[in-house]
């Protein structure tokens, strides 16, 4: 009875644990696929992550693959998902993609053609575009600008 | 009109002059100029510096005048691991028979071998490119012909690794007889218009053998991709012609011989698709018609997503694949017609060579698949055979109108 119930907590503490967390999954770059655009993600400075509040994960090789799929879905469930990209500073590092900041340049060759970039400190950004230039932009101010692509 | 005749006359005979003036310039380990650098710096438009055998180790090599470099058995250009090579930013330079090497990875600044900024006119032939990041880079240029390079790299990780021949905003460019290995993809072309790709060889790519975005208008032809992540991947491009190309042993997880995503009115036809996870991957695709090619020992020929309209299949060879059409959804806008395929059960009684019952080349089982994918298992098991008959007889989950009512009972091409 005590072995089963042993059993029981152990099997329920890993289902929690497989749940329904909504960290950031691992990419395995090169083999997986983005969600939006179906190419193969290479490039662990600009890929991005959509992961459901049931714990679904959607990958995505750039940001706007991500803002567009967010677009394209309106629904329920992507409304409170939790949103990640890469940080260009440390490449394969997720970052809140709500809270980071953006620059674009032509400069950074994004695999989409968008050439916008995300830092989780500020001055890092800033470091960027003092050194290249471009211009900065917030989450909701870069949703915006992809709508008008 | 006088004044300006007379300018153009005056124009071309200075050129005529600096023609003349012309010189060779011999860049030896044991002569009197020892650098490809030093020999730049002394050249004029029209020159031509003949690099002698032996290792050049200089750094970022500028190239600034519209001069002629040939290597003499191959001398080698070692970017060491940290820099670019070459960099052109003059029109009409010429790079012949170079081998060029460690071209260093770096994340902001994308080191190439040799990379031509903002020029026309160039030609860059029958060089060795080895273990660089980039291979050849070209930005913002046009008129330029890329033949007969060898290039290769070992990239470890997608990530380290940059592309064969890259394209960037560029325009009437013809890559051919290249041969292209280990990098992330063979041949990439972004914004870029009218480029002529023609027999090339470019396998063992991390990603694509060949990958276009935004890219209108260009064409390859008489190609070989094989054991890439996918063979070519058009993207986000329109009036794309791909003939007589072959694609094979494209195998993995989300491999394709062919992957087609948001393009229109293009062409594809004489190919051969051989032993690829999936011959053609289709979404998004308008106007595009694929006729006379042959598909053959595939995962899936064709996939076909519902999303995709007026595209057309004509006079293809399916043969001996395991799935011959699949699809997500019940609707279907494109058109199958005179189609040879192995797995055709029908007769031909009036002898006419179409087969007189219409093939459906879309399986119960492959729609499964496409919505459960580990029902895969089942694959060749006698409950899928039932169900496959079942389904046949009376449709209800596959596409009613995706058949082909003229199919051919003898192979095409």
């Amino acid at each position: 009875m005590k072995t089963n119930i042993i059993l029981m907590l152990i099997l329920s503490s890993l289902l929690f644990s497989f749940g329904c967390g909504q960290d950031p999954q691992p990419i395995e770059y090169g083999v997986d696929n983005c969600s939006h655009c179906m190419m193969q993600i290479t490039d662990n400075k600009y890929a991005a992550e959509l992961i459901t509040k049931k714990g679904k994960c959607f990958k995505f090789d750039a940001v706007e693959c991500l803002v567009q799929h967010l677009l394209e879905n309106d629904s329920e469930e992507n409304k409170d998902a939790a949103l990640w990209i890469n940080d260009f500073s440390e490449p394969s590092q997720f970052i809140n993609a709500k809270d980071a900041f953006y620059l674009q340049n032509e400069k950074f060759h994004s695999p989409m053609g968008f050439n916008v970039l995300a830092c989780g400190d500020h001055n890092k950004l800033k470091k960027i575009k003092d050194e290249h230039g471009g211009v900065e932009y917030d989450w909701n101010s870069l949703v915006e600008l992809v709508k008008k692509m | 009109m006088f004044l300006r005749t007379t300018i153009s006359i005056l124009i071309s005979v200075l050129f005529f002059v600096i023609n003349l003036n012309a010189k060779e310039i011999v860049v030896n380990k044991n002569g009197k100029i020892k650098s490809i650098k030093e020999a730049i710096k002394i050249s004029k438009d029209g020159d031509a510096i003949i690099v002698k055998r032996g290792n050049y180790y200089e750094g970022n090599i500028i190239i600034d005048r519209k001069i002629k470099i040939t290597g003499i058995d191959f001398p080698v250009v070692d970017g060491g691991g940290k820099e670019e090579i070459l960099t052109i930013k003059s029109d009409s330079v010429e790079i012949i028979g170079l081998l060029l090497r460690n071209a260093g990875v770096s994340y902001l600044k994308e080191n190439s071998a040799i990379k031509l900024e903002n020029v026309y006119g160039c030609k860059i032939k029958g060089n060795k490119l080895y273990n660089n990041f980039f291979g050849i880079y070209l930005s913002k240029s046009s008129q330029t012909i890329i033949s007969d390079n060898y290039i290769e790299a070992y990239g470890k990780g997608e990530t380290s690794s940059g592309n064969g021949i890259h394209l960037w905003y560029s325009k009437d460019v013809i890559i051919n007889n290249n041969r292209i290995k280990g990098h992330r993809d063979g041949i990439y072309l972004e914004f870029t218009s009218k480029a002529f790709i023609h027999s090339n060889i470019s396998t063992n790519n991390l990603r694509y053998g060949l990958h276009f975005m935004f890219s209108d208008e260009c064409k390859y032809e008489s190609n070989r991709f094989s054991f890439n992540g996918a063979g070519v991947a058009v993207m986000y491009s329109k009036r794309v012609e791909m003939t007589k190309n072959t694609f094979s042993d494209n195998w993995g997880q989300a491999s394709y011989g062919i992957l087609l995503k948001d393009i229109s009115e293009s062409r594809i036809i004489k190919n051969l698709l051989k032993k690829n996870t999936t011959g053609i991957y289709i979404e998004g695709c308008l106007r595009t018609s694929i006729e006379n090619n042959i598909f053959e020992s595939n995962g899936w020929a064709v996939k076909l997503m519902a999303n995709s309209s007026d595209n057309i299949f004509s006079k293809n060879d399916f043969i001996s694949n395991s799935f011959d059409i699949a699809t997500n959804s019940r609707q279907n806008f494109n058109t199958f017609k005179g189609n040879y395929w192995s797995n055709y059960t029908g007769y031909d009684l009036d002898k006419n060579s179409v087969g007189d019952v219409p093939y459906r080349p879309v399986k119960l089982y492959s729609i499964i698949t496409e919505k459960q994918k580990p029902s895969l298992i089942l694959m060749h098991s006698l409950f899928i055979q039932i169900i496959d008959v079942a389904e046949s007889v009376i449709p209800s989950l596959t596409p009613e109108t995706l058949v082909d009512s003229s199919p051919s009972m003898k192979r095409i091409n």
